[in-house]
């Protein structure tokens, strides 16, 4: 009756410490078929998906791909083999376009350059060293075109040149989908697909699953959403605790039959509440702000409304408005008096300190209760965290355990506890089951009945049809910020429901086109911004002096940016791959005095290219070795760089032994003084430097790579991307970059002293984040750096020039200060911008 | 932690260095980066950083040298200088919070600009001459008081208070302490401004030790006391650490300071060594994280 077996899961087993996440599970997904996954959360759905995608190792089993065993734990072989994933978090690179984000990591390159690839393949090869034959330049007209066939295959319009950032879900997760497409997907993974979705999405989503399956390609469709089993799936398989349930085909199986499955037990069935609502307890009059508007609504105490329509609908951000914790714009919330509560959507984000104790969590909104004249009493705060544990039925050892040991489940009860313990007369739930299990499910239902029979008055945001049907006493429908209808219990039905909430087909399209690349045009507006900002600081100074125009000045000008130019080339590859070096100002040192030392005829008196072959290789080992420390030994950035430059400090002072170097030979010399064809060598190596550092970028798949590992690191490595190559690659290449800034910059003094460097690397990240390079990584240009690099130059020059006399070039620094200071506020009030 | 206790032990045993004087004798450049540390603990805490209380700490000293010199009395200056200290820190946690950008960048910015007024408003020039009454302010005992005042302070504030607690959730997670109602934003304010403070104080306990105040005190001095703070076990990721750990961290940067100088008899390996140290430390706290 089916197809032939795809893929054969053979006794997979796996252990967390001491417990069975995974206990020998067998089953069978065949060649065409929407499989379907269901368990209750911590039936081991998760460690299946993560095994068979290659991100984790089983302890025991064995899988195989037509008869033929799959390598485990290797993403690169999982994807060489027909398997891919499409998670439940977008894992999508937001600072990347549609059509790197679907070849990132698997780039298609233009043939040729044989000698720049095998230069760059230690770094950019995947971790497994995979055999991908792909040359050095990227090859984007083709990956364009393949995209857009891409696209078009799976009926999508979406704009493929703009950054994930200004897509929706759901257009994202397209982008994920044709990734996977574009890798020979045979076994494609839906890890929770609809959770973020609005109903109209999802139907869109189905119709692309079932083309997929058409066209012979396996799913394996995972999810807790008992509908789509049915509408969708052809068989399904049901873990619980870790251990196989069965697989049955959908045809065999009735919804009560899969929940016994699931649970292990019948589900009791739920009698609707008596519901007895009082006086108004809560009134929304004329509410409005940037997600909504004038919105009109009651509670009344005892009663529970649900707040329905899709996502993006302002649900959330109204409700944030009405308990106070975002700010509305007009409208008036009158709760007299009544304390109102908002339990977040997302548990692990906004909910729930993680790491910390179930007791902490628990107390974490009552503070003040626990702590009258702002001492902590522990009496009183074990008697709250015990009152509701038990109360909730939270199952855990001690309240001491830390929240992220618990099922979701259980922490869910935590996170309502944690608001419950506020005493709330009016409770707002905000998807309060999302992603929790049938049975967690039905408790938490249990305890918002309880509660609103002892007379709370409840909002209850769900995107759960059933949930809103089955709790519900009244449904407000909100569409695109607006009150779309009400629904009393007894008149509401699904159709009803959804014909609320579904927008009118003109006004998105409006909506589509609105959400036009605002942030790609300030970003690109941004090294343009910067650019102008130079030119009209010459022009200004020029006006008012016109021999600050002449060639010699513009000359001293640009001679001086070069060794902070090239010093920021390295620095923006290393802050767009989301690190940061500030060793570089010491390193400086330390390559100059090596060098001098050398150089020098009172010294060692040795060559000058042995002293620059010596510079160089002094700063590309410690980049390497800064690298090292961080990619390999896991030590965050900024302390590895921070010690290395104590550590540098150290050894220069030792190998200088407090004196300075004055005989530099004249060989050596000529780096900073000479010329060739009438420009400065230090202007030569600038410029080289800075476009072979843009086309790197630009260009290339390791310069892709950079920039995707800086946008999303988890993403990176699920795209077969290692980190850690890149990681060393950025280090090296800022060791290196700045070894030659050293070269050029010292050469022009006549003397080498100790102190050279201090405070270079303040210089050179003020310059890259000045031209636009973001600090959280994944976005800026060379070019912008070098922008921003000329731009702090100019206005130093600026303040000689004005005549501002004497004084005025004290004041440099606190100029730079607030250089930096005007850059955050740009790329702040970019953001702001991008988001209304 | 176990590590740094650990080696404490180890020198303790090493019998040649158990001179006492050298052991009670605390280097006064210790102290002022001890008394700023306490601050950027909790700074460090709530994931956040200070980059500019070296540059603070110059704009105070130059401010207290300024105003000596138009005829305030000393002490009135000494105050002053920690006020301005606690101005400047409040700038730096307002715009923090109100652009809600990283703390890295923005007082590196700062850090930029308050050096570059030190050096504006002092035109560079040193300032000396103090009357020995205001001396007093540098010596050893004042400045210990100070720092035990301060850690103890800021200890119970950890272990007892709400607002420790709220800086400990901040560090784990800010939005959910935002959603927990916590007053995020002015802890914020608090925190970078008593930095600020601490920063100005260490400031006027550094011109009344060296009797002159000039703009390039301090340069440097926050990556001494960043590094005092993450080798007492604060992750520097916020969240984890206490000051227990950052006195043992001091402890360790003097000890280490003063058996390096003692068996080298030079200041440029205590460098090298403290730096290894600091990588070092983290490196092996984060091995022993994964195997657990």
């Amino acid at each position: 009756m089916h197809d032939p077996t795809l893929i054969a899961i053979q006794q997979i087993t796996k252990f967390y410490g001491g417990v069975t996440a995974l206990g020998a599970v067998s089953f069978e997904i065949a060649k065409g078929e929407v499989h379907a996954l269901c368990g209750e959360n911590g039936a081991g759905k998760s460690t299946l998906n993560k095994i068979l995608s290659g991100s984790l190792l089983p302890d025991s089993g064995e899988i195989t791909v037509e008869n033929r065993p799959l390598p485990m734990g290797s993403v690169q072989a999982c994807q060489d083999r027909g398997i891919s994933i499409v998670h439940q978090e977008s894992t999508a690179f937001l600072h990347l376009n549609a059509i790197d984000n679907i070849f990132v990591g698997r780039e298609l390159t233009a043939p040729g350059w044989g000698f720049f690839r095998k230069l760059s393949l230690p770094f950019a090869r995947n971790e497994q060293g995979g055999g991908v034959g792909w040359g050095f330049f990227l090859d984007r007209r083709q990956m364009e075109r393949k995209t857009r066939e891409l696209m078009l295959r799976l009926g999508e319009s979406l704009p493929i040149d703009v950054p994930l950032l200004n897509l929706t879900t759901a257009q994202r997760q397209m982008v994920s989908i044709a990734r996977a497409l574009a890798r020979d997907c045979r076994l494609l993974i839906m890890d929770e697909p609809t959770s973020s979705l609005s109903a109209k999405e999802s139907a869109a989503l189905f119709r692309i699953v079932r083309q997929l399956r058409s066209e012979g390609v396996s799913i394996l469709w995972v999810t807790h959403r008992l509908d789509e089993v049915f509408e969708l799936a052809d068989r399904v398989t049901v873990l619980r605790d870790g251990k196989y349930v069965g697989t049955r085909s959908i045809g065999e199986l009735d919804r009560a039959e899969l929940i016994r499955m699931m649970v292990g037990r019948e589900m009791a069935t739920i009698t609707a509440r008596e519901s007895n609502p009082a006086e108004i307890a809560l009134t929304v009059k004329g509410l409005s702000g940037p997600a909504f508007q004038d919105v009109n609504l009651t509670v009344r105490a005892g009663e529970i409304v649900a707040l329905a329509g899709l996502v993006g609908a302002g649900r959330s951000e109204l409700a944030r408005a009405i308990a106070g914790i975002d700010s509305y714009d007009a409208g008036t919330i009158e709760a007299e008096g009544r304390a109102i509560s908002y339990v977040p959507e997302d548990r692990q984000h906004q909910g729930l300190a993680l790491p910390m104790s179930i007791r902490e969590n628990l107390t974490l909104s009552v503070l003040p209760r626990i702590a009258p004249r702002h001492l902590l009493i522990r009496a009183r705060e074990n008697q709250v965290a015990q009152q509701y544990m038990q109360e909730l039925d939270i199952r855990a050892d001690s309240t001491a355990r830390p929240v992220e040991s618990l099922s979701g489940g259980n922490q869910q009860k935590v996170l309502l506890g944690k608001w419950l313990a506020t005493d709330p007369q009016i409770l707002i739930l905000d998807e309060p089951t999302r992603g929790i299990d049938v049975g967690a499910k039905a408790e938490i239902h249990r305890h918002i009945r309880a509660l609103a029979d002892r007379g709370v008055a409840i909002l209850l945001i769900s995107s759960e049809m059933p949930e809103v049907l089955d709790l519900a006493d009244r449904i407000i429908v909100l569409r695109e910020g607006q009150v779309a209808g009400e629904l009393s219990r007894s008149e509401a039905t699904q159709e009803k429901l959804l014909a609320l909430s579904l927008p009118d087909e003109s006004a998105e399209q409006k909506a589509v086109q609105s959400k036009e690349p605002i942030v790609d045009r300030l970003a690109r507006q941004r090294e343009i911004g910067v650019g102008a900002l130079v030119a009209l600081t010459l022009i200004v100074v020029s006006l008012v002096n016109p021999r600050f125009l002449s060639i010699e000045n513009l000359r001293d000008l640009l001679i001086n940016a070069a060794p902070i130019a090239i010093a920021a080339c390295g620095m923006t590859l290393v802050i767009l791959a989301r690190e940061i070096d500030i060793s570089i100002g010491s390193l400086m040192g330390l390559s100059a005095a090596i060098m001098g030392i050398i150089a020098s005829p009172t010294r060692m008196g040795g060559s000058v290219p042995l002293s620059i072959a010596l510079a160089l290789a002094t700063g590309l080992s410690i980049g390497l070795l800064n690298g090292a420390l961080v990619a390999v030994g896991r030590v965050p950035s900024i302390i590895v760089t921070l010690g290395m430059l104590t550590i540098l400090r150290g050894g220069t002072d030792l190998l200088m032994r407090g004196q300075w170097i004055t005989d530099i030979p004249p060989g050596l010399r000529v780096l900073g003084t000479g010329s060739v064809l009438g420009v400065p060598i230090s202007l030569w190596t600038a410029a080289i430097c800075l476009i072979c550092t843009g086309w790197l970028l630009a260009r290339t798949a390791l310069g892709r790579r950079i920039v995707a590992l800086g946008s999303n690191p988890q993403a990176a490595v699920y795209a077969g991307i290692s980190p850690t190559r890149i990681r060393l690659f950025v280090f090296a290449c800022s060791g290196l970059l700045t070894a030659i800034a050293t070269l050029v910059s010292v050469t022009r003094l006549s003397t080498i002293e100790s102190g050279i460097g201090v405070g270079f690397e303040l210089l050179v990240v003020t310059c890259v984040v000045v031209g636009g390079t973001s600090i959280r990584g994944g976005q800026g240009s060379v070019l912008g750096s070098f922008f921003g690099t000329l731009l702090l130059g100019s206005v130093a020059t600026m303040l000689i020039f004005l005549r501002l006399g004497e004084m005025s070039t004290y004041w440099e620094r606190a100029i730079q200060g607030a250089f930096i200071l005007a850059a955050v506020m740009m790329d702040n009030l970019a953001r702001r911008r991008a988001k209304s | 932690m176990l590590l740094v206790l650990l080696m404490i032990v180890a020198w303790r045993v090493d019998p040649a260095f158990v001179s006492w004087e050298a052991q009670s004798l605390l280097a006064s450049h210790l102290w002022e980066t001890a008394i700023m540390a306490v601050p950027m603990t909790l700074v460090i805490l709530i994931g956040g950083i200070d980059l500019s209380v070296g540059a603070i700490l110059a704009v105070s000293a130059v401010a207290l040298g300024l105003a000596f010199q138009h005829g305030l009395p000393p002490y009135a200056a000494a105050i002053l200088s920690v006020i301005i200290g606690a101005f400047l820190g409040l700038a730096n946690g307002w715009l923090i919070t109100g652009l809600r950008a990283q703390p890295l960048i923005i007082t590196l910015a700062t850090l930029a600009a308050y050096r570059g007024i030190a050096e504006g408003i002092s035109l560079a020039k040193p300032n000396s001459g103090f009357p020995a009454t205001f001396l007093a302010f540098g010596s050893s005992s004042f400045a210990a008081i100070a720092f035990v005042v301060l850690a103890g302070t800021a200890a119970f504030i950890l272990a007892k208070t709400p607002t420790g607690r709220a800086i400990y959730v901040m560090g784990h997670n800010e939005t959910v302490a935002r959603f927990s109602r916590l007053p995020v934003d002015r802890i914020k304010l608090i925190l970078y401004g008593s930095s600020g403070a601490a920063a100005g104080l260490a400031g006027a306990i550094m011109v009344a030790r060296r009797n002159t105040a000039k703009a390039d005190l301090g340069a440097g001095i926050e990556l001494d006391v960043i590094t005092a703070v993450v080798l007492g076990g604060v992750s520097i990721n916020g969240g984890k650490g206490g000051i227990f750990g950052l006195v043992l961290g001091l402890f360790l940067v003097h000890e280490t300071r003063e058996f390096v100088s003692w068996r080298w008899q030079k200041d440029e390996v205590v460098l090298i060594v403290i730096g290894l140290l600091l990588i070092l430390s983290v490196l092996l706290q984060r091995s022993k994280t994964e195997d657990g």
